[in-house]
């Protein structure tokens, strides 16, 4: 008998007896206890969306997760030169000495007098892999910042120490308006997408104004002048389409998206480590009558505090909402 | 000697109804009850398997678009998986040290030894081996069973064949020098 016939034969006749079998009966006990199993699942299931969405909803809020030792509670501003340190294992492992901490420091325009920034150095990602916590110290952080600024009506920036490449820096800057707020992202190619993504859900949820700003590269072959047009460019769009009372989360997304590809165009994508950037940021932002006057400036990474050009952009409300005014002051 | 007609109790399309279920049932569960033993080597998880894999074939039964006898062998294969998955190692080990000691074949001692060298190919061998020598399943329904293309199968089927011809040779040989 070959093998195949072996094979056939002893796994029919090979077996010994099976034992009793609970049959059909037992079955329906299976089947009874799998629906209970699987009703309590769904229960379970549902409850703990339940949880996850309040735990979401609550750390946008700034209301759980880890706070600043130190942060200060009551309707005071912090004061230049306070520190607040991070909770143990709330900031990434830094290679930075002393760097995860939250200081409050002078603001570093001019304009911004009356402001504080306050920074964060989380530890530079490594990998994709830890991108997510990265990112995730990051949201937590703006979601306090916002919170503190909804208190207090201060200002504050959240410098975040970079993606990948170390020059992309993310900055948030949150203005105080006569009547409303607005979250600023300095949107960088390349790493901007998410924050400003992220950025939008919180302002949605706070009720705030996102406007993204540009922010570009000097390159030998491309003159300021022409990125501060560009920029200007951008920026009167950022703000026309916010006034036109478009979804601020799809223009946030398309405005990075055409940030992004202008800058991929004009200068390639080649940040190189410390060469000059370009920061387009809205520096003031005043109502006259029906009308918001935003004043744009652009430094350097650089050579921060010194403004290369201002530009006042007047937003009016009304019926059809557009840029009715646009000055540029100096280009240096 | 089994031929093809032998899976002439698997043959049949999709019932509807659950009068048809409890037909499929009761003709079935036997045959999957062995079927499973001859996969876990142990009466009570076989049991187990064949039960819990009919209760989910119940489930999806009017949803079901192959043969029933095929969706519940899928079923009870992908159930055998995830319960040696879950077992981890050393309960694997236990296992098929019960296993061994259990198996105990009424027959001769060469079908003994074959029962016993089939119950330690791989599972995926074993699983093949099984479908293809036992349940006699074609081998298009034997690939979707297992979850793999058919010329799989034949790779799993001729590489159990030649590690069971190995390991009867060296039984064998063992055999004939103990002698």
């Amino acid at each position: 008998m070959d093998l195949e016939n072996k094979i056939r034969q002893t796994l029919e006749h090979g077996a010994p007896q099976p034992p009793v079998f609970e049959g059909w009966e037992g079955l329906q006990r299976r089947a009874r206890r799998d629906r209970i199993k699987r009703g309590v699942g769904a229960v379970v299931a549902v409850a703990m969306l339940a949880a996850a969405v309040v735990s979401v909803t609550s750390r946008l809020n700034g209301d759980e997760g880890p706070t600043f030792a130190g942060e200060p509670t009551e309707l005071t501003d912090p004061a230049v030169g306070y520190t607040m340190t991070m909770p143990k294992g709330w900031s990434a492992p830094t290679e930075r000495k002393g760097g995860d901490d939250v200081s409050v420091t002078p603001a570093l325009s001019g304009d911004l007098t009356t402001s504080a920034w306050v920074q964060i150095h989380p530890e530079q990602p490594r990998s994709w892999d830890e991108m997510s916590a990265f990112q995730a110290d990051k949201d937590h952080a703006t979601g306090r910042a916002m919170k503190i600024a909804g208190q207090r009506a201060i200002r504050y920036t959240l410098s975040n120490g970079g993606g990948l490449c170390r020059p992309c820096e993310v900055v948030r800057t949150i203005i105080e308006m006569p009547h409303r707020w607005v979250l600023q992202i300095d949107a960088i190619a390349g790493t901007s997408a998410p924050d400003a993504d992220v950025a939008g859900l919180l302002a949605m949820v706070d009720g705030m104004t996102v406007i993204p700003t540009t922010f570009a590269e000097r390159h030998g072959t491309m003159g300021p002048e022409v990125v501060y047009t560009e920029a200007a460019k951008a920026v009167a769009g950022f703000l026309e389409s916010r006034v036109t009372g478009e979804d601020p989360a799809s223009w946030i997304t398309d405005a990075v998206a055409a940030d992004y590809a202008r800058t991929a165009k004009t200068v390639g994508l080649a940040t190189g480590y410390g060469r000059p950037y370009l920061l387009w940021r809205i520096y003031r932002a005043t109502t006259d009558g029906d009308a918001t006057v935003f004043q744009i400036g652009i430094t350097t990474t650089e050579e921060v505090g010194e403004t290369f050009l201002e530009e006042t952009l007047t937003v009016r409300r009304a019926e059809k909402p557009a840029i009715v005014e646009r000055h540029i002051v100096t280009a240096s | 000697m089994r031929t093809r007609a032998r899976a002439s109790h698997l043959a049949g399309g999709t019932p509807l109804t659950d009068e048809d279920f409890k037909a499929f049932y009761e003709a079935d569960i036997d045959r999957l009850r062995a079927f499973a033993y001859r996969l876990t080597g142990d009466w009570a998880d076989a049991d187990d398997l064949a039960q819990d894999a009919m209760v989910r074939t119940m489930r999806a039964w009017r949803r079901i678009k192959e043969r029933p006898q095929v969706y519940v062998r899928a079923v009870m294969v992908n159930l055998h998986r995830s319960l040696l998955r879950r077992a981890g190692t050393e309960a694997r080990h236990l296992l098929s040290m019960a296993r061994s000691e259990e198996v105990a074949p009424a027959s001769d001692d060469d079908s003994a030894v074959l029962w016993s060298e089939i119950q330690r190919l791989p599972l995926r061998q074993r699983e093949a081996i099984v479908l293809h020598y036992y349940e006699d399943l074609p081998q298009n329904e034997v690939a979707h069973i297992l979850g793999c293309p058919p010329g799989t199968v034949n790779s799993l089927v001729y590489r159990g064949l030649a590690r069971l011809r190995e390991r009867l040779s060296l039984d064998e040989v063992a055999a004939g020098s103990g002698a």
